[in-house]
């Protein structure tokens, strides 16, 4: 069964065999891993200019961070995202501005000022997000976290088959955002490794990617140095990238089709050689055996 | 009558399938085709193409040779076919090149030989065969042999020194250099050479005086 689906993501239509690089960039003073590097505006805008210069095809703004932590409300989130997704879009007119919001009036406020993407990395926690997205003619991210409230940690949470539960209810997602006016190309679905799981959980995922690679939808994955990936290996957060690319390059094998990561440059090669490896990229250069 | 003689290289590099995203052979490429469009034959003058290549040193698959296909495939690039292939052995002896040579060079119609041939390819440390500084002097022979347009010194090329160098044009040289001598007088009209991966790339285009 072939993988992979046709993306569109602002004016862009992708093939099936694409691999982007979705590029973290966190309007926050706490996230778990460059822990408020980005946090002043100036510092986020020069962070997305490193990465558009690295090679990302898409970034994602952020402002809250996923981990539990002080209250932030809709009005905080706001302030901390709409201004700058603003700013984002008239420096860079191509980008594709993705934001990670699970709220819908946050939504429609960035969908104003340019936003390309809403990425619902809390399962739909917020029903109407997909009916802004369909509002505004934007993609819009599925993910699975099991149904747990945002920003939670999982707690003693366990599933029949964690795939099966992440199929269902990914497609559930999927096709609710369709029938909500979203373009069937504008709807990505997300396994959403470690949020309400395990690292037992986000490892068979990976393993069993492909079942979710080949319903029809693209599918994004958000890998880069989370906890399932420092268990596995027992490494702290900043020891984690080497694991983070075994398991880009596996999910890579598998079909996935945009890649939420922290290192641009090191995630981008890693996708490229897979591409190499499969077929659909040809290799940069090359004299080996034929000079 | 040899009407001229395009000499070009046989790197597979020089093949679609086998180029990257970027093109490590595209300038070698574009000057083996300029020569070739200026050796060929304007529409309607008449004369035939006779591409000759060399087979493979170390045959591994059912494939046409590397020579032929990359022969051909700069003679298309260039608006042509070849109206006839001559494929020699690797190593044919001398007397060989002299027999299938000789024997095109008397033959009747003007004639476009298309030769695919490379000089060593040992010269430098990461060449293909490592480095052998035999390599100069071979490839200052082959090199002065077209530059002169002289057989006598293209049919000196030692077949063995030439194998020992991974030299993969001599036996395609020699064919061309015996029909040049069965012709009639040529010269040099345009050369270049290089060795961008250690191996000596040759792009040459001799016509009858």
């Amino acid at each position: 069964m072939s993988t992979g689906a046709p993306l569109r993501l602002g004016r862009n239509d992708y093939p099936a065999a694409a691999r982007l690089v979705m590029a973290i960039v966190n309007r926050t003073p706490d996230s778990f891993y460059d822990k408020g590097l980005t946090w002043a505006e100036d510092a986020a805008l020069e962070r997305v200019r490193m990465v558009v210069d690295q090679g990302a095809d898409l970034v994602d703004i952020g402002g809250i961070k996923a981990a539990p932590g002080a209250e932030i409300d809709a009005a905080e989130e706001m302030r901390r995202v709409v201004g700058f997704v603003e700013r984002v879009r008239g420096e860079f007119p191509d980008l594709v501005i993705s934001v990670d919001t699970w709220r819908a009036e946050v939504g429609r406020a960035v969908c104003e000022v340019g936003a390309d993407v809403l990425n619902d990395a809390w399962g739909g926690a917020d029903a109407e997000l997909p009916e802004v997205a369909a509002e505004y003619g934007v993609s819009i991210v599925r993910t699975h976290t099991g149904g747990v409230t945002p920003r939670t940690r999982p707690h003693r949470i366990e599933y029949d088959d964690v795939v099966a539960d992440a199929v269902s209810s990914l497609t559930a997602q999927a096709e609710h955002a369709v029938q909500a006016g979203v373009d069937p190309a504008r709807v990505l679905i997300d396994p959403a490794h470690d949020f309400g799981k395990n690292t037992y959980h986000s490892l068979e995922l990976t393993r069993r990617l492909d079942e979710l690679t080949t319903l029809g939808w693209p599918v994004l994955v958000s890998l880069s140095n989370k906890d399932f990936v420092g268990e596995a290996l027992d490494l702290p957060v900043g020891e984690r990238l080497t694991g983070t690319l075994a398991a880009t390059a596996l999910s890579a094998w598998h079909g996935a089709q945009v890649y939420r990561a922290h290192e641009v440059v090191e995630t981008r090669q890693v996708l490229d050689l897979v591409s190499a490896v499969t077929g659909d990229l040809r290799p940069a250069r090359t004299t080996r055996g034929l000079a | 009558m040899i009407r001229a003689v395009a000499v070009v290289p046989s790197a597979p590099l020089l093949l679609p399938e086998y180029t990257g995203r970027s093109d490590a052979g595209a300038p070698l490429r574009d000057r083996a085709v300029d020569v070739l469009r200026a050796a060929l034959p304007a529409a309607g003058d008449g004369g035939s193409v006779v591409l000759v290549a060399a087979t493979d040193r170390e045959p591994r698959s059912s494939r046409p040779s590397l020579g032929r296909r990359v022969g051909s495939h700069l003679l298309r690039l260039a608006g042509a076919e070849a109206d006839e292939v001559v494929e020699v052995p690797w190593d044919v002896p001398v007397d060989g090149c002299h027999a299938i040579g000789g024997a095109l060079g008397a033959g009747p119609g003007d004639v476009v030989l298309v030769v695919v041939a490379d000089g060593s390819a040992c010269r430098g440390e990461k060449a293909p065969g490592h480095l052998d500084e035999r390599s100069f002097a071979v490839d200052d022979l082959l090199v002065e042999g077209l530059t002169t347009a002289d057989p006598g010194r293209l049919l000196a090329l030692n077949p063995d020194l030439c194998a020992d160098l991974l030299v993969h044009g001599r036996a395609p040289l020699q064919v061309a250099a015996a029909a040049m001598a069965a012709s009639g007088r040529m010269e040099c009209a345009e050369l270049e050479a290089e060795d961008p991966f250690g191996v000596l790339y040759v792009t040459a285009r001799l016509t009858a005086v």
